[in-house]
């Protein structure tokens, strides 16, 4: 069989030098594919099929991938086509549903870790309510710190359109906190 | 506007005080995914020394792993063993590392705090906000984005990126890149991607890939057809259609592959597999 042929057909991380390649990326980067998938809407439930699912296109791609753009931002692009997909599913079973279950810190008091539960609670509700473009670019700003230039890279808009919609999803979530502060008082 | 007020930074920072996946999660896919691909499923060194804070026994431990309900019997039958025996014998650490990447990374941001997976609880990173510009014309140009790589862990036993490897990263495709959830062209719409259907794709074109290895061609192509008649729009659609343009060059049939690969490239102009057609006979330089 031709050299050509075979070395093209060959898995994707054994494209690599070890296998380990796809251990490492999983190792260092399961947090933030974890924390993507809940926050695009994936809920609880589908969360570890959700996971999966973008780390068996990771292990299938990992060959292919060259390093132009940075790996989370790789790995967003594939998080955010798995959510999509999760949450379609989920909107056919079950409209409206928002996920408040998930870890609550056991270091925190339970006065603690019940204002953190609604809190989250509250944002789960935001980011439900953002659209996808939206939504996408306040977590990668607001909950993974990237620059807008790295967002504009994950995303695939350009630096402005981040700004933009940047600026909207912040106007947004301000409302939210404001609302959910006179609550607090009125509570 | 610019940053958010304190009010709703501190919403933000409770809410993301509880969103962080536990260790238990981390192992829990672990397992299951690795059993998925056919690597060798790490001893969860983690899950041991966890539980042994946490004060649990190895059979609470393995209830953990076993709470991955949507697995198939084989995968968490794999899944409590590869667990439990690291419990005892702790051969292969991977926590001690977990995380460096993206503290490597993030250290060229400005305040950018790594994400601690593993803390129990972990502690918000402090915002390090992106400032809009008071005009569009002050934003940075894409062009000026920094492209950056997981920094090397101090194993170094693997490198995620491969300098080599000329393709176009995904991410960059624009407007929106066809990817993995989109139907092939001409196709049927795809039914409901889950885990158990992308396993099974995956296993059919690792077979066809193997049959492929094997010179069986023929096997190959058989598979390949299995493939499209049970996942039509599936998430691997790509995938399947570059290997059947590498079966038609193992079989000598040129034309055909080269007609196959100009139909994959018309209707995936930016895709990532095309660096594989290029090493084919089908490659467009041929």
């Amino acid at each position: 069989m031709d050299v050509a042929v075979t070395a093209a057909i060959r898995q994707p991380s054994e494209t690599l030098e070890s296998p380990l390649s796809f251990a490492t990326i999983y190792e260092d980067h399961f947090a933030f594919v974890w924390r993507t998938a809940r926050r695009l809407g994936v809920q609880e439930a589908a969360l570890d099929d959700a996971v999966q699912d973008v780390f068996l296109v990771v292990h299938r791609r990992l060959g292919d991938f060259e390093g132009r753009s940075s790996i989370k931002s790789w790995l967003f692009g594939i998080a955010r086509r798995v959510a999509k997909d999760h949450r379609r599913r989920r909107d056919r079973k079950d409209r409206g549903k928002v996920p408040t279950d998930g870890l609550v810190s056991s270091q925190t008091s339970p006065r603690e870790q019940a204002a953190n539960a609604e809190a989250r609670r509250v944002l789960h509700d935001f980011l439900t309510g953002l659209d996808d473009d939206k939504r996408e670019v306040f977590v990668l700003a607001e909950l993974e710190q990237m620059s807008a230039p790295e967002i504009a890279e994950a995303t695939g808009a350009n630096v402005n359109t981040v700004y933009s919609r940047l600026r909207v999803a912040r106007q947004r979530f301000e409302e939210t906190a404001a609302k959910f502060a006179a609550g607090e008082r009125e509570a | 506007m610019n940053e958010l007020s304190p009010n709703a930074r501190a919403l933000l920072d409770s809410a993301r005080a509880t969103d962080e996946p536990s260790a238990g999660d981390r192992n829990r896919v672990r397992a299951a995914v690795f059993a998925a691909v056919g690597l060798p499923v790490p001893a969860a060194e983690t899950v041991a020394s966890e539980a042994a804070k946490a004060g649990l026994t190895s059979g609470s431990q393995a209830a953990v792993v076993g709470k991955t309900a949507s697995l198939a019997l084989s995968w968490k039958l794999l899944a409590v063993v590869a667990v439990v025996g690291g419990v005892g014998t702790g051969v292969y650490v991977t926590q001690r590392d977990a995380g460096d990447s993206e503290r490597g990374a993030s250290l060229e941001r400005s305040a950018q705090p790594a994400a601690v997976a593993e803390a129990p609880s972990p502690a918000p990173p402090q915002p390090a906000p992106v400032a809009i510009p008071e005009t569009e014309d002050q934003a940075p140009e894409p062009s000026t984005a920094p492209t950056r790589v997981p920094a090397p862990t101090p194993k170094n036993k693997a490198r995620p990126v491969p300098e080599t490897a000329p393709a176009i990263p995904e991410s960059t495709e624009k407007p929106k890149p066809k990817e993995s959830a989109s139907p092939e062209p001409g196709e049927q719409p795809p039914p409901p991607t889950s885990t158990s259907s992308l396993r099974a794709e995956h296993a059919l074109l690792s077979r066809a890939r193997a049959a492929l290895r094997k010179g069986d061609s023929i096997a190959a192509l058989r598979t390949l057809e299995a493939h499209r008649q049970r996942h039509p729009g599936g998430t691997l659609v790509q995938e399947r259609r570059v290997l059947e343009v590498l079966v038609r060059c193992a079989r000598g049939q040129e034309d055909k592959a080269k007609k196959l690969a100009e139909r994959f490239r018309s209707d995936y102009p930016n895709s990532p597999l095309e660096r594989r057609l290029e090493s084919s006979c089908a490659g467009s330089g041929r």
